[in-house]
């Protein structure tokens, strides 16, 4: 199976690096990690036997970077959410990350609401009802989770990539989204319609 | 007026050879081949005067010859106005030869095809034809026209046909920008066919073709880049033979057949059939001669070893000048003799003289290229055999002194720092790896580089298609800014068809011969583990082999279209790299626990180097390195002991941003773009996608920094 794409998104200091981080070190010994870039990584996790390779990018969270993300999420199967369980603003902020990300890929997208540092109980802002109504409301999948202690961590990527099979299963087409792509995005469109032509045309020599 | 036409995949025959006699002095011959691979062979059979010839191809490029009274001038007519739409025109319209039964024999067939281009052109020769039969308003036409090619909205000739409704206005060269758009759409098919007729074409050569065409399907593809090639070849040589024949007005006659039988060429490769008398003894043979010249030109360039070939095109072009010197010579010896006789003689001296010389150098030249090639294969093949046996033997022979050299020179990308290479070597003490091993592994992974293109580029060459990519070069400078991007998409899409038709062929074959030399590993997973890299090395050399053969000749004119494109945004952000050389890394919101003593120098002298790499893929590699550097440098130079360091994706882009005032670089955007145009998809969700994209963000920010 190839490679499927997931990104991580959410706002800056929300702990997108260190959920990165400890998916990493959970899975690779402790001297190889230094060797690996933690802003992109690529792992294979197995559902039922099946392997499927995800390759997570992590992206930026600032404001100053905000317009320019779409970028990062072209042909992605997969988004990652991730909110801070002490801060509610970050779990608001969602919602925009959310608008963008539809208008960019459309409703075809595996979605996952992470809330992160779970081990910080007692300064808890955010209440999980409020966070498990927004995912209702977007198809997507809730959990809490603790980059620190790795609680839930393993568990929140297992299931990711049990939907990304399902999803990809599905929808074996290539993602056709409709509104705003750019230039790239609709050249890729071109070639691909092309080769369809092609290959029908394969009877003419 | 004489008039040949021939259209390659019409399978049914409709007549074979049909001449219809028009008003006075007007023939038409109209031929229609069935047979698929060949379709130049039945052209020779045509007898003498064909004044023009029409190739019609499925790929829609238009191959045609004029042979006037005034070959100079019309020479140079037909090299600059390859105009196939005011040709067929006036063979439809002017003469009303090619009746509507025959437009429709080409459309149906063609629609059943699915090849929309010559489709298109056949229905607006009918539609053109019916126009001058049937007047109607110029208006009314535009408007049915428009609606038919919103049909099809990949197709761009829509320009054209609206504007042949108009015939005073100038519309050549829009029309031949827009052929060209055409033949490029079908680029990719073209690959595809080609490599499909190369097939069944190469069992059938005989031994002794081999030598001299590389194949016969290839033979249409390759006189019609002889021709588009010698756009700017054929120019200088007629302008040579003004100048000759400015000296030598006697001979003007033969002068003319010269370069007529120049023109021919393309009729000339295939030997053994019946051209008619009377063209065997004047303008054939000298075509042949001249094709063979092409071929073995062809052939230098299949010699994969560049200095070496560089040094065969010298000989090559030496021994062709010497050659027309010679010619020169004799022809003026000739023509004092010519003086001493009488001017009745003068007229059955011209022919006799092209047949001497023609016969004389034929042999000569053919054997003598022949001869170079068996010795250049029987080089290559040792040098090969002595590669295989010296990487081993030499490795043994090493002297600890130079390995320990070499691993300096061969580390990876590292901070500048001493204690890196000193910390880098005690990395390698741990974990058992002398400099030794892996010198030998260096050694063995070029080794492995090396033959692997070697390998390419024969499976490349041997085959002939090279040649027809030639052809892109002219392409290239008469697209329209407008176009480049789909353009260079279309390239994109025909290198990664080349590549997957190649891996499909000789994947297997390579990786085979790789593993030989590599030894097998005892456990499974870890001999599938080499395979696996192995093919991912294969698949890469090969993208870049083929970029350099394809992309890297067209370079300089597509990053020019895109310069010119994207100047605006250019400007922009060259001034503003300029405005913010001075600023330090607080500036770009650098987190101060990343902020290196060294400034991340050695970051930006490897991105420096971006706009001086030609391929994509060596530019995706540069990006790549850069943000490798700028990892290793923030590790080796910020990280504190028992704390680890992570660069998120926050603070990386203001770090790559601060590389990129560092380095200096000019036209990001339109080198940002050239990229995504040439990117490859799959390539694109892999690491270098990442760090792409990510370079691609820095530069949009850019421009807001202030």
């Amino acid at each position: 199976m190839k490679k499927q794409k997931v990104v991580l998104l959410g706002k800056g200091r929300v702990g997108k690096t260190s959920i990165f981080k400890r998916f990493l070190q959970n899975e690779f010994h402790d001297n190889e990690v230094t060797t690996i870039q933690p802003q992109y990584l690529e792992k294979q996790v197995k559902v039922n036997t099946e392997k499927v390779t995800l390759s997570i990018w992590d992206t930026a969270g600032q404001e100053r970077f905000r317009g320019l993300n779409p970028l990062f999420y072209r042909n992605s199967k997969a988004a990652i959410m991730v909110y801070d369980i002490t801060d509610q603003e970050s779990l608001d902020s969602l919602e925009d990350w959310l608008a963008e990300l539809k208008n960019q890929v459309g409703h075809k997208i595996v979605l996952m609401i992470v809330g992160n540092k779970s081990d910080l109980k007692k300064k808890r802002q955010v209440s999980i009802e409020d966070a498990e109504n927004l995912a209702k409301k977007v198809g997507a999948q809730h959990f809490c989770v603790s980059a620190k202690t790795g609680e839930n961590i393993d568990e929140m990527f297992h299931e990711l990539a049990k939907r990304v099979m399902k999803f990809v299963k599905e929808n074996k087409t290539p993602l056709n989204t409709t509104k705003s792509r750019r230039n790239f995005a609709l050249v890729n469109e071109d070639v691909e319609t092309k080769k369809k032509k092609k290959k029908n045309n394969d009877g003419c020599c | 007026m004489e008039w040949v036409i021939f259209s390659r995949t019409n399978q049914q025959k409709i007549k074979n050879k049909e001449t219809i006699k028009l008003r006075n002095k007007h023939t038409t011959i109209l031929q229609s081949i069935g047979d698929v691979e060949y379709p130049v062979l039945k052209h020779a059979t045509v007898r003498k005067p064909q004044k023009r010839i029409l190739l019609l191809k499925p790929i829609g490029l238009v191959d045609f010859r004029d042979k006037p009274r005034n070959s100079k001038r019309v020479n140079k007519r037909i090299l600059k106005k390859l105009h196939l739409y005011d040709q067929i025109q006036k063979v439809c319209v002017s003469q009303s030869v090619l009746s509507l039964t025959y437009i429709d024999n080409i459309k149906k067939s063609y629609e059943s095809n699915g090849d929309y281009t010559v489709m298109h052109l056949a229905t607006e020769i009918g539609e053109r034809c019916q126009a001058k039969l049937n007047p109607t308003s110029l208006s009314e036409k535009k408007q049915l026209f428009s609606q038919d090619f919103a049909n099809f909205s990949n197709f761009s000739l829509s320009n054209t046909f609206l504007d042949l409704f108009e015939p005073e206005v100038e519309t050549k060269r829009i029309s031949m920008t827009n052929l060209i758009n055409t033949t490029f759409e079908g680029f990719g098919y073209f690959v595809k066919s080609g490599s499909d007729s190369r097939g069944s074409s190469e069992d059938s050569q005989d031994s002794e073709y081999s030598e001299d065409e590389s194949s016969r399907g290839s033979v249409t593809e390759q006189s019609t880049n002889q021709k588009l090639e010698s756009s700017s070849s054929g120019e200088s040589s007629t302008s040579d033979s003004d100048s000759d024949s400015e000296k030598k007005r006697k001979t003007d006659q033969a002068k003319e057949d010269n370069t007529w039988s120049f023109g021919h060429s393309l009729l000339k490769p295939i030997k053994g059939l019946d051209y008619g008398d009377d063209y065997e003894e004047e303008g054939w043979l000298i075509s042949g001669k001249k094709s063979v010249s092409h071929s073995s030109e062809y052939f230098c360039s299949s010699d994969d070893l560049d200095s070496d070939s560089d040094e065969l095109s010298h000989q090559k072009k030496n021994k062709e000048k010497e050659h027309k010197i010679k010619q020169k010579q004799k022809q003026k010896q000739k023509q004092k003799q010519k003086q001493e006789k009488k001017n009745k003689d003068k007229e059955k001296d011209v022919p006799n003289n092209k047949q001497k010389k023609s016969k004389k150098s034929f042999p000569i030249k053919g054997s003598f290229m022949k001869r170079k090639n068996k010795q250049k294969k029987k080089k290559r093949i040792l040098l090969k055999k002595n590669k295989n046996q010296n990487i081993f033997q030499n490795t043994n022979n090493f002297e600890i002194n130079n390995t320990f050299v070499k691993t300096l020179t061969n580390l990876p990308i590292q901070g500048q720092s001493l204690s890196n290479i000193q910390l880098y070597l005690k990395k390698e003490n741990e974990t058992n790896q002398t400099p030794l091993n892996r010198t030998i592994l260096m050694l063995t992974n070029r080794e492995i580089g090396e033959r692997l293109k070697i390998e390419v580029k024969n499976a490349i060459f041997s085959k002939g298609e090279s040649l027809a990519l030639r052809k892109l070069n002219s392409f290239v400078s008469n697209q329209k800014l407008d176009n480049v991007e789909k353009f260079a998409k279309s390239i994109r899409a025909g290198v990664d068809q080349y590549r997957e038709y190649i891996i499909r062929k000789h994947g297997n074959e390579i990786l085979e011969k790789l593993l030989q030399t590599e030894g097998k590993k005892d456990n499974r997973d870890s001999q599938a583990k080499l395979e696996r890299s192995l093919k991912f090395k294969i698949e890469r050399s090969i993208n870049e082999t083929l970029e350099k053969i394809i992309i890297e000749p067209l370079y300089e004119k597509i990053i020019n279209k895109f310069e010119i494109k994207y100047q605006g945004l250019d400007n922009i952000i060259n001034k503003s790299i300029q405005n913010l050389s001075n600023k330090r890394q607080d500036f770009f919101q650098i987190p101060k626990k990343f902020q290196p003593q060294s400034q991340f120098c050695h970051s930006s002298q490897i991105l420096s180097s971006l706009n001086a790499k030609k391929l994509p893929s060596e530019k995706f590699q540069v990006i790549l390195k850069t943000s490798n550097s700028i990892f290793q440098t923030v590790k080796d130079e910020c990280s504190k002991p028992n704390k680890e360091m992570y660069l998120a994706a926050d603070d990386f882009l203001p770090i790559l941003e601060f590389v990129m005032i560092k380095s200096k670089i000019t036209n990001l955007k339109s080198q940002a773009e050239f990229l995504t145009a040439f990117s490859d998809k799959t390539e694109m969700q892999n690491e270098y996608g990442y760090y792409f994209v990510s370079f691609s963000i820095a530069i949009e920010h850019l421009k807001t920094l202030k």
